[in-house]
């Protein structure tokens, strides 16, 4: 039973979802949204299985002296002096909207812009015309960058039509048929899900 | 005239052709509903075909799962471990997807004694990645080598689990880097600094917003529906090996549609009608 129980689990409550979105009889809707609901518990005592899970692995990360484990420490106290101050003020606190607004946020931020950075060594690494596609990319990308900058409209006003074109008409038409064909994998998968035949996520083997 | 009279009064008291609508149906969903049935009903007939042992299409080669076994043999000489990751998304398909990958990773690192870092942003995912890893360590007959430790809950917060990996990056120096789910804008730092460390790196995406940054920076891409496939190409199963069959055929199916409604908005000036029709 240990085996089948998720896999029931999982049939029922997704062919109830499924049905839901086609469908509108007895007490569906109903049905689905306290599932909705439940999921959000679930979800909930998923996130404090993770601090358990995270308490655990720097914790013995300190314990042994692995590599870099002060900033272990540093990563519990952000969590346990963090946590208590949220419990009393609330997400929407004084203290949790100013550690959110002059710590979290900047930082994230400045990671956000690391990308910058990463775009350029990763364009200066693949831009090379080695092959027919790099070529086409290394061509189609030069055009896009002038496209989108005020000096290409500066060197010449065609630039950024091409640019346009080049977004609305092959990007567009490649991203869609991306998209179709996941969406169809999607489906397929969740299928294979549903009905059993992908078991690997059970941890109970093929 | 009386009998006249009766007709028009019958007439005017029959349901309108809007009302004959079943009305379990949700607005606009009909042909949907007609659609995910004729997807049920290839991936059922490409099912049966498997386990009647009749011939059904291979799939064809897929060069970014054959490379997973050249990763992990690359990682196993330089001495150094296998980094993957399921994506950013919780339990969503892409993610069984992954962990489908996950399992086979596992196996194969554990016959060839390579360490396996597991890195999850997702705390619901975390308990099943373990699992998932444990029960493939006990199947490859090395239950021994499993180490909880080695698959890791970083963070649910985008950034912090970036900044978490590129630590785990520069930290243990891993020589393959498998990325397979669903990735946002951490697409190309990850990528890069992966790049930067000399791996191997394989990667997945079903968001086409990010693809190109793994296209550009790693060595081995799945776009679209090669990753859903990684299950049955890996397991070489016939009845997985059906259900991808299945859905190319409804795949097929989907492109005439879109050829036709190509010629009906050239011709007809306007696809309104069609769409019109489609969404009843």
């Amino acid at each position: 039973m240990q085996k089948e129980l998720p896999l029931i689990i999982v049939f029922v409550s997704g062919i109830l979802v499924m049905l839901s979105k086609f469908f509108n009889f007895w007490r569906l809707p109903e049905l689905v949204a306290t599932l909705d609901k439940w999921s959000i518990v679930m979800s909930t005592f998923a996130m404090l299985m993770g601090i358990i899970e995270l308490t655990r692995l720097h914790v013995n990360n300190v314990r042994r002296r692995r590599i870099n484990w002060y900033y272990s420490i540093v990563t519990l106290l952000a969590i346990y002096l963090y946590l208590p101050v949220v419990l009393i003020q609330g997400p929407e606190g004084p203290s949790p909207k100013w550690i959110t607004t002059n710590v979290s946020q900047p930082i994230g931020s400045a990671i956000y812009a690391i990308l910058g950075f990463y775009i350029v060594s990763a364009a200066y690494r693949s831009f090379k015309a080695r092959n027919l596609e790099a070529s086409i990319l290394l061509v189609a990308a030069v055009l896009l960058m002038l496209g989108q900058a005020p000096i290409g409209e500066a060197i010449w006003s065609g630039f950024p039509k091409i640019s346009d074109w080049i977004l609305t008409v092959p990007n567009s038409a490649g991203m869609r048929g991306i998209n179709i064909g996941a969406y169809i994998g999607i489906f397929a998968t969740s299928i294979r899900v549903l009905l059993g035949l992908e078991r690997s996520w059970t941890g109970s083997g093929s | 005239m009386s009998s006249l009279y009766f007709l028009a009064a019958a007439a005017a008291k029959a349901p309108k052709p809007e009302d004959l609508t079943p009305k379990f149906w949700q607005p606009g969903m009909m042909w949907d509903s007609i659609f995910v049935l004729l997807l049920f009903l290839a991936i059922g007939i490409m099912i049966q075909r498997a386990r009647a042992g009749l011939p059904i299409p291979p799939i064809r080669k897929l060069a970014g799962l054959d490379a997973i076994d050249e990763a992990i043999g690359r990682a196993t000489e330089m001495g150094r471990p296998i980094h993957f990751s399921p994506g950013m998304s919780g339990f969503t398909a892409v993610t069984y997807a992954g962990l489908a990958v996950l399992s086979e990773v596992a196996k194969k690192a554990a016959q060839y004694d390579t360490r396996l870092l597991v890195t999850n942003r997702q705390a619901l995912v975390q308990p099943v990645a373990q699992e998932v890893v444990k029960q493939a360590y006990l199947e490859a007959g090395r239950p021994d080598a499993y180490n909880p430790d080695d698959v890791r809950y970083l963070s649910d917060a985008q950034f912090s689990y970036t900044t978490a990996v590129l630590g785990l990056y520069q930290r243990e120096k891993p020589a393959a880097n498998i990325l397979y789910g669903y990735w946002m804008a951490e697409s190309l730092i990850l990528a890069e600094a992966g790049s930067q460390i000399g791996a191997i790196q394989i990667g997945a995406n079903t968001n086409t917003f990010q693809i190109h940054f793994f296209i550009v920076t790693m060595d081995y891409v799945l776009i679209g529906e090669e990753m859903f496939a990684a299950a049955a190409y890996m397991s070489k199963e016939p009845v997985l090996t059906g259900t991808v069959v299945g859905q190319d055929m409804f795949k097929i199916a989907i492109g005439l549609l879109i050829v036709f409604g190509t010629i009906w908005a050239t011709v007809a000036g306007s696809s309104k009608g069609l769409v019109d029709f489609l969404l009843r």
